[in-house]
């Protein structure tokens, strides 16, 4: 229920996104692999537009959006169904854990206060921060920062949540807990897109795994498939840089 | 020649003085207040992506800040009225305060829009990101979200200039004003030589007062306006 | 409209100024930066008493306008030095003749409070570590300023220093009120000899743009120079 078509984005002369035609179906997770420099973070910013794709178009839901066409009111709409949850975390700096997850929905959505903060209250809850909610960002850990900034993502119930490396910027000893937290999400059927570099993350979670370089997606395939038996040669020198042990999400 | 320093003169003249304090406290208010909505506008010009307003905006803040006070005041209070006749407008019954109301504006304005710029500057991309990622529109996002975060960075800022206009107002005496230290200048001309230190002593503790009081409440204002949002 | 033959004709007059405000300028800089390290030091070091005399002086200098620090100095100055010189059996009697020296003095103590804090700043920001490891070299403590501390901390300050500079420069344009004969005063003669203000004002305007230009040229070589001292 996401689809891309032909997108196409150029920093100058690096033309970093060659065509990608991607779709994720609902309920999926999909996880983008690559190397730096590969285009994956730039797709996906490409996505809600905090990037804009030079061309190629976009079905999201009921929505359909050109790349070259879009104005104000489609970028908005888009933004409306999506969740971003950044490497830096990025909460609000001026508001309060609360506040940070009720503004995509007071503001951004017109929801009524007291039900916002209800829902908020909620998502904190569940994600373990229920002694924070006056706490402002600067004085939360990072694990807990992101765990702010995927709250705020799931509370506004979007069609598809993004994730741009959401452990990279973490201590490695908080990195497990906000996998489990992801486990979690798509365990419970939330379509996610996740860039990330925790291969025994998208081996144990990812519905189908997407492999990009050079701004192309080389190979699209199945976690199963993918780790045990790349196609291409280039999926294969890619894996071959990582070691890594399967670690048992579904069950820990 | 006595050479005594008379301590209860120095106070005799300050209320003297402060006959003058409104109209001082007045020019740099009201300069203000317009140098900051000038600021305002050129801040928005220099961060447009247009070159054109760009670079006026630039230019325009270069150019104030390598000139003296003095210098354009006076190029304001002989060249505005012939500049506005030539457009029909007559500005003869015009009070020198004014010209001086629009000297500072544009001094002000340009030291605002460079601590506004400073200050927006220094707030994380990502923080914008994040409230447009949430489905806030681009307006919502630089009102509720980025413009206080720069709110904050730019307050001890806007004390500094707001304390440096104070001060400089004082120029406006070279044309003719009766300001704080017109005034002093007025009670030591009128008294013996030895009298003029006191008067000019007084004349600059009642400033560096006014500086003071600005500091402190610039300095409280910022305390009240970050007090746990320390940002990581 | 405009005069230009007159605006031409009246620029070697006004240049004449140049050398005046480029002398002072240039004098209070270099003799106020050895004052303001020392300053900046002991307040840094919180030398008793010292530190505490010096916080207020900086307070006063930056809390004050200068023309009324003009003032208040070319006034108090003369009897200042005069008690001076007499307690150490010198006696001379100073008057307000030769104002160049008194500007020249005048803006030696003004710079040397903002340098200060200039300063102040800079030589913070120079990590500590710096200094410990000049220590644990064999460095006395005042080697580790000069040769190590010192010369990063000046690299930091170069682009504030800048400014202090084109302060000062516009600064001079107030010191005809006492009497010196800078750009500003042959600007105002120039005007007043063909009643032509607009015109003088003008070259004068134009010839404090292009000083400042000039300096904020050497300061960017300057720093373009020490660029390699810069921890990225």
């Amino acid at each position: 229920m996401i689809e891309l078509n032909n997108i196409r984005k150029a920093f100058g002369d690096n033309q970093v996104l060659r065509g990608i035609d991607f779709s994720c179906n609902k309920g999926e997770t999909v996880v983008i692999l690559g190397a730096s420099g590969s285009g994956k973070t730039t797709l996906l910013r490409c996505i809600n537009f905090l990037e804009k794709a030079d061309a190629g178009t976009m079905k999201l839901a009921d929505s359909y959006v050109d790349f070259q066409k879009a104005g104000k009111k489609e970028i908005l709409d888009i933004r409306k169904k999506t969740a971003f949850v950044f490497q830096a975390h990025n909460l609000f700096n001026n508001k309060t854990v609360l506040e940070n997850v009720t503004e995509g929905l007071i503001i951004g959505r017109k929801m009524p206060k007291t039900e916002a903060v209800a829902i908020a209250r909620q998502a904190l809850d569940k994600v373990g921060l229920s002694d924070k909610y006056d706490f402002y960002p600067g004085k939360l850990s990072g694990g807990q920062q992101q765990r702010v900034g995927i709250a705020r993502a799931v509370v506004t119930n979007p069609e598809v949540i993004l994730f741009d490396e959401p452990t990279s910027a973490l201590d490695p000893e908080l990195v497990g807990e906000t996998l489990k937290l992801l486990a979690g999400l798509s365990r419970e059927g939330i379509t996610m897109i996740v860039v990330t570099h925790e291969m025994a993350f998208a081996k144990a979670i990812a519905s189908k795994v997407v492999f990009l370089e050079g701004g192309e997606i080389v190979e699209e395939a199945p976690p199963g498939e993918f780790f045990e038996a790349p196609k291409t040669e280039r999926a294969k020198k890619f894996l071959a840089m990582f070691e890594y042990e399967s670690v048992d999400f579904l069950n820990s | 020649m006595e050479q005594g320093f008379d301590l209860s003169y120095m106070v005799e003249v300050i209320p003297k003085l402060m006959k003058a304090f409104p109209l001082t406290i007045k020019l740099a208010f009201i300069s203000l207040a317009f140098g900051f909505l000038l600021g305002l506008v050129l801040v928005i010009f220099r961060l447009r992506k247009g070159k054109v307003l760009r670079g006026l905006a630039g230019a325009y803040i270069r150019v104030i800040r390598s000139t003296p006070t003095i210098v354009l005041l006076f190029l304001l209070f002989y060249g505005l009225p012939v500049l506005l006749s030539l457009v029909g407008l007559d500005i003869s019954g015009w009070d020198k305060v004014s010209f001086g109301i629009i000297c500072y504006t544009m001094f002000s304005g340009a030291y605002f829009s460079e601590t506004m710029r400073a200050a927006y500057e220094s707030v994380p991309k990502g923080q914008y990101e994040a409230g447009v990622s949430v489905g806030l529109s681009e307006f919502q996002a630089l009102t509720r979200i980025v413009i206080p975060q720069a709110f904050a960075v730019a307050l001890p800022n806007f004390g500094n200039t707001i304390i440096q206009i104070l001060k400089d107002t004082s120029v406006i005496f070279t044309l003719g004003v009766v300001d704080l230290l017109g005034q002093a200048k007025l009670i030591s001309t009128n008294g013996y030589g030895i009298k003029k230190i006191e008067v000019f002593i007084a004349v600059s503790l009642i400033y560096w007062v006014i500086s003071l009081v600005i500091e402190k409440l610039s300095d409280f204002l910022e305390k009240h306006y970050t007090k746990n949002r320390a940002a990581t | 409209m405009l005069d230009f033959v007159f605006a031409w004709e009246s620029l070697p007059q006004i240049l004449r100024g140049v050398p005046v405000t480029l002398l002072i300028t240039a004098t209070s800089m270099i003799v106020a930066m050895p004052i303001s390290f020392l300053i900046a030091l002991a307040r840094i070091n919180r030398v008793p008493v010292v530190s505490q005399v010096f916080a207020v002086y900086v307070s006063f200098i930056r809390g004050t306008p200068l023309l009324v620090q003009i003032y208040l100095l070319y006034f108090s100055l003369p009897r200042m030095l005069n008690a001076f010189f007499a307690s150490i059996g010198f006696g001379i009697s100073l008057s307000g003749e030769n104002p160049l020296g008194y500007a020249i003095l005048i803006f030696i103590l003004n710079t040397s409070g903002y340098l200060a804090e200039t300063f102040r700043s800079a030589i913070q920001s120079v990590p500590s570590g710096q200094m410990e490891a000049a220590l644990s070299a064999g460095l006395t403590t005042f080697q580790g300023y000069y040769r190590v501390v010192i010369p990063q901390a000046l690299v930091v300050a170069l682009p504030s220093m800048c400014n202090t500079v084109q302060s000062i420069l516009k600064g001079t344009s107030l010191a005809f009120v006492i009497g010196v004969v800078e750009i500003m005063a042959e600007g105002k003669l120039a005007a007043a000899y063909e009643t032509r203000y607009i015109e003088a004002y003008l070259v004068v305007f134009v010839v404090y743009l292009m000083v400042c230009l000039c300096i904020e040229k050497m300061f960017s070589v300057l720093e373009n120079h020490f660029k390699r001292y810069k921890v990225l």
